[in-house]
């Protein structure tokens, strides 16, 4: 009984979504469970709940500051290394939990960027994170992320960490009676509004500052509803890449590594953005848009889930934000049939329930002004 | 950043306890708490041209397996620890606690189906085997924290100074305190290896104790493998042990003390046992098989250690003081008893009239070595 008090419902109710709905874990699996160490509570929660249902959790917590230390002091072949532990964690587990949280957002900002990517695109690295998501494409393992709230997330929010966990609760849908039944209704809810996505072809996309076309001609819709993002409530495909022509402006600032740009406008002609400027940051907005493939939209999104209602510097929720739209230069999902490449995939947010705002498909109006019509 | 501590320490650890060199993988486990000391452990290691990889244990989960886990769940073992195990370089063991009794109400069955699973014991077996023939040198080192401070009747702040003192880390460097200690009690280790026959006798007040050693040698601890160290250990011939002992401190195990504990022994089995506290405790415990024997006779070497702290990584090497542990012998130095259990008791040589006789030679007296 103890155990239920001290267990705050929050995690609890949260640890039943991840193992249940995301991760759908039995008996047998192998269960990662990563995050940081301050998530004690969740993790906790979570290597109860695997316990629970006959699985073998195996909690692998990080310790605050140990990466900014090994980048300060790691050699190239230190940097480069992956060790066969990580090939046998990565290999042969069946799920895997990754809590998202942080100590503090700008902690690699004095740390050179190409060290940070170097590290990341590693042969054997790549290699790994490769056959991950092979196996994940074949349906094989199942993973999910899992906010943490914490200090650092409620500061980057402009918030007390207690006004910040009451935003994630209802973000996740924890505030209501049975979480995972709503998480359940949103997959039904969302997959009808795909069946008719799914038949439309040309797309117009109406607001403010933007008139912009692309077709998404036989291109899939992908239904996100809990399994691999919590929260999640998303709607996404992959324009055709040279199709995309017209103008945007986004609502909200773009953020990359904890830097904002604001007030991001493009123009694209053929597939390619071909004249971009911002009001702050147009300076990192050009060098982003240097990297290879991110000239070109790579993903093509709406954000339908209600229960955010303010933009707190965290993708992991704003590109949730019911009634705003996304769009991701650089890399496409391969299930959206996507075929471009670039290193980065980087997410830019536009509120669309400003009045005027619509998407009209083959000449029907199927979304106004934050809702959709369909 | 890191505190002038934490990487002393950590280098203490890395360069002189397991040697770190390029390329070694090395493993850092330890409570999540001890966050300082994993960061200056996981730097000297990368400092080092090592590879670190950690476990870092989040408070309760150790308790929410032995709430909720199934038999099959209890005994599990991943293939990640036989591979650390069997393939790694070298391992630090960060001891510190949130909560000391954190066990105390599992049912001792549940702990003995995890502890004694078959794969926990292989796992054991390869860590032993590693560990001895120097494949994987190990080291245990203590993280100050509460918990602890809190067994030994101190604050964290004060706690940490007494740590700190143990472990030479109040020197400008530490490393070389302990080459030191490793070099000065080297030379008393091979005089007393020169004995002959090796016959022991220990006086004390009410203590008079009888044992031979043979061939059996001294070993010389000098934080290899526990930080902070400074003892020197031997395993009696099991059967050759008699006559009678008090012991000064009291005698803690898992948390419960033991007071005032006397013990008579007749051909290396205890034969008569007395406590002014803690008694019944007493006679649990020698009931468990082999621990009615004796498993190792030190003699702690370490003057920084001034306090009984209830905690056997800081007591047991006191300078001025010497243990037994009832129950599973010392290995290295030839010990045969087999135990479940090893259960270190100390003792006050200090007080006059308390000496260590090889060969009828007096090689220990009130406190010091004479030799």
């Amino acid at each position: 009984m103890m155990l239920k008090v001290m267990i705050n419902n929050f995690y609890e109710k949260l640890a039943k979504v991840v193992v249940h709905h995301s991760l759908e874990i039995k008996e047998g699996h192998k269960v990662y469970i990563r995050g940081h160490s301050h998530a004690r509570e969740l993790i906790q929660a979570i290597y109860v709940e695997t316990l629970k249902v006959g699985a073998h959790p195996y909690v692998y917590s990080k310790i605050e500051g140990v990466d900014e230390l090994f980048f300060q002091n790691a050699t190239e072949e230190q940097l480069r290394y992956v060790d066969d532990v990580e090939k046998l964690i990565f290999g042969t587990f069946d799920r895997f939990s990754f809590i998202r949280s942080d100590y503090n957002t700008q902690k690699f900002s004095t740390i050179d960027p190409t060290i940070l990517t170097q590290t990341q695109t590693t042969p054997d690295r790549k290699k790994l994170m490769e056959e991950f998501y092979a196996k994940d494409a074949r349906g094989e393992i199942k993973w999910n992320i899992v906010p943490f709230p914490c200090h650092a997330m409620a500061q980057e929010a402009k918030m007390d960490l207690f006004t910040y966990s009451e935003f994630v609760k209802k973000a996740l849908h924890l505030d209501k009676e049975n979480p995972i039944q709503e998480w359940r209704n949103v997959k039904e809810e969302q997959a009808k509004i795909i069946q008719k996505l799914e038949k439309f072809r040309d797309v117009h996309l109406i607001g403010e500052d933007t008139d912009l076309t692309l077709s998404i001609k036989d291109r899939p819709w992908r239904n996100c509803c809990g399994d691999k993002n919590l929260p999640d409530g998303e709607v996404y495909t992959a324009p055709i890449e040279d199709s995309v022509n017209g103008h945007i402006r986004f609502t909200f600032p773009g953020i990359y590594l904890g830097n904002e740009i604001e007030n991001i406008y493009l123009e694209f002609k053929d597939g390619k953005v071909i004249r971009a400027t911002a009001e702050k940051g147009q300076k990192l907005l050009d060098e982003l848009l240097k990297i290879e493939g991110t000239r070109v939209i790579g993903e093509f999104a709406v954000g339908t889930n209600y229960g955010i209602t303010t933009f707190t510097k965290n993708m992991l929720f704003d590109e949730k934000m019911g009634g705003t739209m996304h769009c991701a230069l650089g890399f496409g999902f391969k299930e959206t049939g996507s075929k471009n490449e670039s290193a980065i995939h980087w997410d830019i947010l536009k509120d669309m329930k400003i009045p005027g705002s619509k998407i009209i498909a083959d000449g029907e109006v199927i979304y106004q002004e934050g809702k959709w019509k369909i | 950043m890191i505190s002038d501590f934490y990487e002393k320490l950590a280098k203490l650890a890395v360069n002189y306890s397991i040697e770190v060199k390029k390329g070694d993988r090395i493993l850092i486990f330890g409570p999540a708490m001890a966050k300082e000391l994993f960061q200056a452990c996981y730097a000297e290691v990368v400092k080092a041209g090592g590879h670190p990889f950690y476990f870092a244990h989040i408070e309760g989960t150790e308790e929410l397996m032995y709430k909720y886990g199934s038999k099959n769940q209890l005994e599990y073992v991943d293939d990640i620890l036989f591979t650390i195990y069997r393939e790694f370089n070298g391992l630090i063991s960060i001891f510190g606690d949130y909560n000391r009794r954190k066990l105390t109400k599992v049912d001792p069955k549940l702990k003995a189906i995890r502890e004694g699973s078959p794969k926990n014991r292989e796992l054991n077996t390869i860590y032993m085997k590693r560990g001895a023939s120097g494949e994987l040198p190990w080291v245990v080192i203590p993280f100050p924290c509460n918990s602890f401070a809190q067994e030994a009747n101190m604050d964290l702040f004060s706690y940490s100074e007494f740590v700190k003192k143990t472990l030479y880390l109040d020197k400008e460097d530490p490393v070389k305190e302990w080459q030191k200690i490793d070099e000065d009690q080297e030379k008393t280790v091979s005089k007393l290896n020169e004995f002959k026959n090796r016959e022991v006798e220990v006086y004390g007040e009410d203590t008079e104790l009888k044992f031979s050693l043979k061939h059996r040698i001294w070993e010389n601890c000098s934080g290899k493998n526990n930080l902070p160290d400074g003892e020197i250990a031997t395993a009696p011939i099991e059967e050759s042990v008699s006559g009678n002992i008090r012991f000064t401190y009291p005698g803690i195990y898992q948390g419960q003390e033991i007071e005032n504990i006397y013990l008579e022994f007749k051909e290396g089995k205890v034969v008569k046992s007395t406590a002014s506290k803690g008694y019944e405790l007493l006679k649990e415990l020698l009931k468990v098989e082999g621990a009615n024997m004796v498993g190792e006779f030190a003699v702690g070497t370490n003057n920084g250690v001034t306090e009984f702290t209830k905690n056997m990584l800081f007591d047991e090497k006191m300078g001025g003081t010497m243990h037994m542990a009832l129950g599973l012998g010392l290995e290295e130095v030839g010990g045969k008893n087999q135990c479940a259990i090893h259960w270190d008791i100390l003792k006050d040589m200090r007080s006059p009239g308390s000496m260590i006789k090889i060969d009828g030679t007096v090689v220990y007296e009130n406190g010091n070595w004479t030799i």
